[in-house]
């Protein structure tokens, strides 16, 4: 009964990969042009052919074999259509079979889709690697705001352990807070393991706390530990403002009192607070 | 197509008169007949061609690991699995599809099709993440054309390859890390269309970076 049957939709199977295959393609293509299209796509032309011709230089394989025949080719066609067919002219090229052994790379990075790209630039966790892209050309910036912008949680700063030597700095703290406006988590011990920002002003202190508290009301995790310029002002105003906030860590605040610990423990039913000891 | 066929072999074997045991038995079996079930299949060839035209063999277990060819392969809903390698061989219909990079896929996908499926139960994604590539994978991405490299990666993802996307990611990011804007753009070759005006809003908006130095 069951063999019968498949034998039966094989055929009707047949047609409908056929099929299958088609609308595949088709929505692939439509896909693809709209990422392409986008506003952070090359506007020009003129531009892409620059680049090109870069790429060609930089390749340093292949020069005699560039024939100017297809690159004036290119430059009658580029302007009027979409920004994927680079990529179509140059694989028509060599499937033509004028450059066999080896077709002309003009392929680059601006080629992945956006899902490529933020799957690459998620993996980078450093906040200075993310604004050098972010700089890079304007489809990446507008990427890389994006993943900020949705980011959850951030760790920066160094705790015990040798391995651990990003540095926090009121700059880049203040970064990450303007740049990063959706955070619940934040984790910033403040150990210094390196000797290179030992300038007291340059530690986190109440003002940070300020601007975090103003900017990141969705807080759901603090870790301040070993913030030395934190006092209870600062504390008291992040309890404050940000009514999500669960869970805060302040061991080695050498500043905070017990007595102000005892007002913040009033104000919340799910706030473990994390102080080994050393708090007077 | 791929449960039915392993539902009957499980019943089979309870059919076949075993005592019934306890359930981590069971469950072992079943995984091993399914492995087995994994390993014959890889033994079928099926046949991709290339957005160039070029064909190129894969084991059908290997071949299943691009979602998207899985998909065309269920689409067909063909009980004899040995039938599909008589087939036409299937077309992956995307420019970044060449031939030098499907060769590539499919050299990966037949080094990597018995690795254990991605559990989501288990696997922590961000531990996943942060695993270093593997010796043959390093070796496998190491790619000195960029054009080859992103042709993969695009076609890994149109052909929704999801271990082989993330080798390419991890591999980009490890070569991006630690670098200035500058660095990145000479090393892929990328088009700085900012306006002045524009660069100095971004570069006052990162000051920072540079007042380190």
């Amino acid at each position: 009964m069951k063999r019968r049957r498949g034998v039966r939709q094989k055929s009707v199977g047949d047609d409908s990969l056929r099929s299958d295959y088609n609308l595949r393609s088709n929505s692939c293509k439509r896909v693809k042009r709209d990422l392409k299209s986008g506003d952070h796509s090359l506007a020009s032309g003129g531009n892409q052919l620059m680049n090109s011709q870069n790429c060609e230089d930089l390749s340093q394989r292949n020069v005699s074999t560039i024939s100017q025949t297809s690159v004036t080719h290119k430059t009658t066609k580029m302007p009027n259509k979409s920004y994927n067919l680079r990529r179509r002219v140059t694989r028509s090229g060599s499937r033509g079979g004028r450059h066999v052994t080896e077709p002309l790379s003009l392929v680059t990075i601006d080629d992945l889709p956006d899902d490529c790209l933020l799957d690459i630039f998620e993996r980078l966790d450093t906040i200075e690697d993310k604004c050098a892209l972010q700089r890079v050309n304007k489809r990446f910036y507008s990427l890389v705001n994006r993943l900020l912008v949705a980011q959850k949680s951030f760790t920066v700063g160094s705790t015990f352990g040798p391995n651990n030597e990003q540095m926090l700095t009121q700059r880049i703290c203040r970064t990450i807070i303007s740049k990063c406006p959706n955070l619940q988590t934040f984790k910033m011990p403040g150990f210094y393991t390196k000797t290179s920002i030992n300038s007291f002003d340059e530690r986190i202190g109440d003002k940070e706390m300020y601007v975090l508290g103003k900017k990141c009301k969705d807080l759901k995790e603090l870790d301040i530990c070993g913030c030395g310029n934190v006092t209870e002002k600062g504390i008291n105003f992040i309890a404050e403002i940000c009514p999500k906030l669960e869970k805060l860590s302040i061991s080695f605040c050498l500043q905070v009192s017990g007595a102000s610990l005892q007002k913040l423990t009033k104000n919340f039913r799910t706030l473990s607070i994390n102080t080994n000891d050393m708090t007077p | 197509m791929n449960g039915e066929y392993s539902l009957d072999t499980t019943e089979g074997m309870a059919a076949s008169g075993d005592p019934p045991t306890n359930n981590a038995v069971d469950d072992y079996d079943a995984e091993e007949a399914l492995e087995r079930q994994r390993e014959e299949e890889n033994k079928i060839k099926i046949k991709l061609k290339s957005f160039e035209g070029g064909v190129y063999e894969c084991g059908l277990t290997a071949a299943k690991m691009s979602v998207m060819v899985a998909n065309m392969l269920d689409a067909l809903q063909e009980t004899d699995l040995t039938k599909i390698a008589t087939r036409e061989p299937i077309p992956l219909q995307n420019d970044a599809v060449t031939n030098k990079a499907l060769e590539k896929i499919v050299e990966w996908v037949d080094h990597h099709w018995d690795d254990p499926p991605i559990d989501p139960d288990f696997d922590d994604e961000k531990e996943r993440r942060n695993e270093e590539l593997s010796h043959w994978d390093k070796q496998f991405i190491d790619i000195a054309d960029q054009g080859e490299l992103f042709d993969i990666i695009a076609a890994a993802n149109f052909m929704d390859i999801k271990g082989l996307v993330e080798v390419g990611a991890k591999h980009i990011c490890n070569k991006i890390k630690g670098k200035s804007c500058t660095e990145v753009r000479e090393m892929l070759k990328i088009h700085n269309d900012f306006t002045p005006e524009e660069e100095a809003a971004i570069h006052k908006e990162n000051e920072w970076i540079y007042a380190k130095d």
